[in-house]
């Protein structure tokens, strides 16, 4: 039989275990996530670790993003911070192919599970998994869909990425395998703006006082789509000299549909990290474990014929 | 005076030390290139002993053709669920397929055949010129990618089936398709979710033999 004093300390009870649980300690026990990301300087990468910062809140966890700033250095002081605050997995695009598998060495060490997003990291021991975008067969796709535009003739020029990361010479090969098959189609320079749009501009601008007669340019990523293309309409040359991107930022997708710009590679950004926070939370919830070390996600050739059907960074 | 046997002393403790223990080591460029290249994955010789070795003898356990194409035409959306094969996520999936076929039309760009007896309709077709893609490497479920640290080397290995699949298969093919010829084939086939018209099915040959 209940009293009206055993409903009362029941109700006491009750608000006590909820006090206790909205109080700082209780929060503290949410496991964290870190989501480790190469550049913030990109608005690409923005959208990566924000999508996985987001599903891993949604996940249940306490998410952090980190900027390595594309440095190397950095990108090991953040691990060290991290490793030191008691994270339980981390969500990492790396900065560099060689430079960065130390760095998640350090962390399988201490028992920290990694998940490599986007760019890859040459070890197969390393990382838990890779998520990352099919470059190769994006540069391909490009490769023949540059060929069909521009022809079979003429002076074109790329801009690289960084030099020390994959992406860069996976898409530049996999656009080689196709347009080198043709002759007379020439690469009047080759030159690196490390993903950069401001010093994509100044190349740019550098390619077109040299090669006066180039007809299209290649970029490996779309900042520096954007800043060849800003080049090009000051130099006046903008309906002259066709732009090719790689990533389907937002920006370039709105200039392909305007016509301004040729082509993109849509990369799935959002996919990818999403994913990558699901993986980590299987991982940490022990529901799975066998993870393919390479796990390769599909791009897309975004054209003024199928542009209609992409933006905010995947498919409509 | 002891000042300065304490000096020659000194410098050749440093000489012994700089003898034991060189701060660094002069090797030629050339040298460098070579130990190099040594270490570097040889696309070219790892596909032509794949080719040979693993490639050739899966084609027996290779889909029938007759089977692929008779679900394309039944049940398209079962495709990819019983014969198809995928590396990672996306919509695209390959197909790895063998049998028999009779040869129904031929022009610079493609052969066509037919899997029936009878009949102009070509359920198959082989495009000419130049081979791109990863139809080759990623349909057979031979390749993974996980085995390989670089993905710069599993992307070359693509580029090296489809350069034997140009300049060795392709030619032969060309010189046995004449219209109302039998040929035996397996090959590989790229196809995507959002493909809705597979026939004909585009078909990147590994194996082609006039029966």
């Amino acid at each position: 039989m209940k009293t009206p004093i055993h409903k009362l300390i029941g109700s006491l009870t009750l608000a006590a275990v909820c006090l206790f649980m909205s109080t700082p300690s209780a929060q503290a026990q949410k496991l964290k996530m870190a989501v480790v990301v190469s550049t913030l300087n990109n608005p690409w990468f923005v959208v990566l670790a924000q999508s996985a910062k987001s599903k891993a809140v949604e996940l249940g966890y306490d998410a952090t993003i980190f900027d390595s700033q594309n440095d190397t250095a950095k990108e090991a002081a953040n691990f060290d911070n991290i490793l030191a605050a008691g994270y339980k997995a981390i969500l990492f695009n790396p900065t560099d192919a060689d430079g960065s598998v130390a760095n998640v060495l350090k962390a399988k060490k201490a028992g920290v599970p990694v998940f490599c997003i986007d760019r890859e990291i040459n070890s197969t021991n390393a990382a838990v998994c890779q998520l990352l975008s099919d470059n190769y067969s994006g540069g391909m796709k490009m490769g023949q869909y540059f060929v069909r535009t521009v022809g079979r003739k003429g002076e074109y020029a790329e801009l690289l990425g960084l030099v020390g990361d994959n992406n860069t010479w996976n898409r530049s090969k996999g656009f080689h395998s196709v347009v080198d098959r043709y002759p007379e189609l020439k690469m009047a320079a080759q030159q690196t703006a490390d993903f950069d749009r401001a010093k994509a501009l100044e190349v740019m601008e550098s390619i077109l006082e040299k090669n006066p007669d180039i007809k299209a340019v290649f970029c490996g990523n779309d900042a520096m789509a954007m800043g060849a293309y800003q080049a090009l309409v000051s130099a006046g040359r903008a309906a002259q000299v066709k732009v090719f991107g790689f990533d389907g930022a937002d920006d370039v997708v709105k200039l392909i549909a305007e016509g301004k710009i040729a082509a993109t590679i849509m990369q799935f950004p959002k996919l990818e990290a999403a994913t990558a926070a699901e993986y980590a939370d299987q991982y940490l919830k022990g529901t799975r474990k066998d993870f393919p070390q390479k796990m390769p996600v599909q791009v897309d050739l975004v054209t003024p014929q199928n542009v209609s059907k992409y933006g905010d960074y995947g498919k409509k | 005076m002891k000042r300065i046997h304490f000096i020659i002393g000194g410098i050749g403790v440093l000489a012994v030390l700089w003898w034991a223990f060189p701060p660094f080591h002069l090797r030629s460029v050339k040298e460098v290139r070579a130990a190099r290249a040594g270490a570097q994955f040889n696309p070219t010789n790892f596909v032509a002993a794949f080719w040979q070795e693993k490639l050739l003898p899966a084609t027996e356990h290779a889909a029938e053709a007759t089977k692929v194409v008779e679900t394309i035409a039944h049940n398209p959306k079962d495709v990819r669920k019983q014969f198809g094969r995928s590396v990672g996520i996306g919509s695209t999936y390959y197909l790895f397929l063998c049998g028999t076929g009779r040869v129904v039309s031929v022009s610079d760009d493609s052969i066509g055949f037919s899997l029936e007896n009878t009949g102009d309709t070509v359920d198959i077709s082989v495009a000419l010129g130049p081979v791109f893609g990863n139809a080759v490497r990623d349909g057979t479920g031979l390749l993974n990618p996980s085995d390989y640290p670089n993905a710069q080397d599993y992307n070359s290995i693509s580029s090296a089936l489809d350069h034997i699949v140009e300049t060795k298969v392709l030619p032969k093919f060309q010189q046995i398709a004449k219209v109302g010829a039998r040929v035996q084939f397996a090959g590989c086939a790229e196809v995507d979710d959002e493909d809705l018209d597979l026939k004909p099915l585009n078909l990147v040959p590994v194996f082609v033999k006039a029966q």
